[in-house]
């Protein structure tokens, strides 16, 4: 074992900033610049590909056990090939096996970014991202404590398990025993040029404001958007027409049906609470 | 050529098997009824033998070491926890040694990991595709990454008719004989498609000669063709990239030119992350670049948007089989 905690986990429930945050990194590390299509972080906890690269196994013919079991070899193996600090993205929740061990390596494990999104705005966020009814997002994800991502055996992934909005949040927030700093889209998007500073700071990154301030405007929502319209976005799901849709709190207002608010507002009023989305 | 029974014990009487695999003869302690063996063994004298018995530490590989394996030109050494170790010696030697996976746990891990390294080691870089016989007796090979659809488009075609060759391995060999490198044959590996029980059930096909699961708690076959098997290196007419087209709506095929066609294939070398730790990067530069520029290599894009899997089939039958009804 490396002995090295260089991971940074960038964790969050889908459509809520993950992507923007890790353009904004891909900018910051590389001159002001950022190409959508070629992010700087170290790809995602439920690749399939970089698991096989490492295991020299094909994934199809492990079980769900097996799997769990080996990731984390794989990512004290990433820890250790890694100089510096490796960002990997995931959207699975939080979890332990069977025998109570989290599934990601905290040894190697320098700290979180836990992004976090009023799931009003992520509902419909995430309905527009699948290409899907609202109704169905809500009652298939956001108030599903089973919801789980890529479950065909053969996609490119491994299912991710988000659980419901709620518990996803808790889980990140309460279980980890390394640090994990929250970021609030809303808050990102209010003051962007602060929210990302501190963060960085947090995470052992120095950069000047200077150096801050061009990867914001490189990443900002109107240049990702310009991009995937000019050459297209890999991370797009197929049928969702676009991937950088809105980037805007509040939608959900013109969007989602007075019911549908009530039941999602119902499902979590709890958390909801908790992070600032009802007073 | 004759269907293996695949009824079979791993520690077995009438040792050594004689199998035929990527050309090689292989003598082996244990059966494997997803090999195809030779019509007359007695006396046949083997390239590569397979034998239970204890692996070397890991640590004394030199080279590339992972959490699973490890690895130089010559040694190859690969654990499957719980299920076996596999060492492997100069591509002539195979020592497997049984950690408690099952029979059929054993075998799949041996045919995608040790089979693989021996070939590294023979200097056979092995592509990722998977391929039909024409009529006119040679290959065409489609080659992808994992889970883009080689072994349902194989199953496909047979349904249309086209005598399977390999599935998800080859090797290719220019013909000396031929000189410089112009012409390309390729030997398969072992007669067994590997397909998802969704695939077999989503295309009615039930039982369709022996089929076992790779494992019992994964919902995943192999289907035998022994019987239609050819383990004799046959000309590549052509290599047909597959790729998933998450924005497009029509299916399309076109020629590459050679520098596509070089970047292409070199993506598609099976394991290809082995290529540098295994000492092969000039010989797998070379090779490719010889392929790319004397095969035709085409790219086939299939919308993911729809479900294309059978006119995607029926698209490529007809490059195939042009003027042949599907």
């Amino acid at each position: 074992m490396s002995g090295k905690k260089n991971i940074v986990w960038l964790a969050s429930y889908p459509k809520s900033g993950n992507t923007w945050f890790r353009a904004f990194l891909t900018a910051l590390q590389n001159g002001g610049e950022v190409d959508i299509n070629k992010m700087g972080t170290s790809g995602i906890f439920s690749s399939k590909e970089i698991f096989e690269s490492v295991c020299d196994m094909d994934a199809d013919e492990l079980t769900a056990g097996e799997i769990q079991r080996l990731k984390r070899s794989v990512y004290r193996y990433r820890s250790e090939q890694h100089e510096k600090k490796m960002f990997v993205k995931i959207h699975d929740a939080f979890a332990c096996d069977d025998a109570g061990i989290p599934l990601i390596p905290e040894d190697v494990t320098h700290c979180a970014v836990y992004f976090v999104r009023n799931p009003l705005d992520v509902a419909v966020s995430f309905a527009n991202h699948n290409n899907q009814p609202v109704a169905k997002t809500i009652d298939k994800y956001i108030n599903n404590p089973h919801g789980t991502l890529s479950n065909a055996p053969a996609a490119n992934q491994f299912p991710q398990p988000l659980l419901d909005w709620s518990c996803h949040v808790e889980s990140w927030l309460r279980r980890p025993q390394f640090p994990v700093y929250m970021l609030r889209y809303e808050d990102m998007l209010a003051d962007t040029f602060n929210v990302f500073k501190d963060v960085i700071r947090k995470i052992g990154l120095y950069h000047t404001d200077e150096e801050i301030q061009a990867a914001i405007t490189a990443s900002s929502f109107d240049a990702l958007r310009r991009q995937e319209d000019e050459k297209g976005f890999r991370e797009k799901m197929p049928k969702s027409p676009r991937f950088f849709n809105a980037g805007i709190t509040g939608s959900w207002k013109q969007v989602l049906a007075p019911e549908q608010a009530d039941v999602i507002r119902k499902y979590h009023e709890i958390m909801m609470k908790e992070r600032g989305y009802i007073p | 050529m004759r269907n293996i029974d695949p009824e079979m014990t791993l520690v077995n009487s009438p040792a050594p098997f004689i199998y035929q695999a990527f050309g090689l003869i292989l003598s082996s302690e244990i059966v494997f009824p997803e090999l195809f063996m030779p019509d007359s063994p007695a006396g046949i004298s083997s390239d590569v033998s397979i034998r239970l018995g204890k692996a070397p530490a890991k640590e004394s590989i030199t080279g590339t070491q992972k959490p699973f394996s490890a690895y130089n030109a010559t040694e190859f050494w690969f654990l499957k926890p719980g299920i076996a170790l596999y060492y492997v010696k100069e591509g002539r030697e195979i020592v497997i040694e049984l950690l408690g996976g099952s029979e059929e746990e054993v075998r799949l891990f041996f045919l995608s990991n040790a089979l693989g390294a021996l070939l590294y080691q023979r200097d056979l870089i092995p592509l990722h595709a998977s391929g039909v016989i024409t009529a006119s007796g040679d290959v065409y090979l489609f080659t992808a990454p994992s889970r883009t659809g080689k072994s349902t488009l194989l199953y496909m075609l047979t349904q249309m008719g086209c005598r399977p060759f390999t599935d998800d391995v080859c090797v290719l060999q220019p013909d000396e004989q031929e000189g410089a490198e112009t012409a390309f044959y390729a030997t398969a590996s072992y007669p067994v498609m590997k397909l998802w029980g969704e695939t077999i059930k989503k295309f009615e096909a039930d039982a369709p000669q022996a089929q076992r699961k790779l494992r019992p708690d994964i919902d995943k076959y192999g289907v035998n063709f022994h019987h239609a098997f050819d383990t004799s290196p046959l000309k590549v007419k052509g290599i047909i990239i597959l790729e998933a087209d998450k924005a497009g709506k029509e299916i399309s095929i076109e020629k590459l030119s050679a520098l596509d066609a070089f970047r292409a294939v070199e993506k598609n070398v099976y394991r290809r992350h082995w290529v540098e730790g295994m000492g092969k990067g000039i010989a797998h530069f070379r090779h490719v670049g010889a392929l790319a520029n004397n095969i035709p290599v085409y790219l086939a894009k299939r919308p993911v948007q729809q479900d294309t899997i059978r006119t995607f089939a029926g698209a490529i039958h007809q490059v195939i089989a042009p003027g042949q009804e599907a």
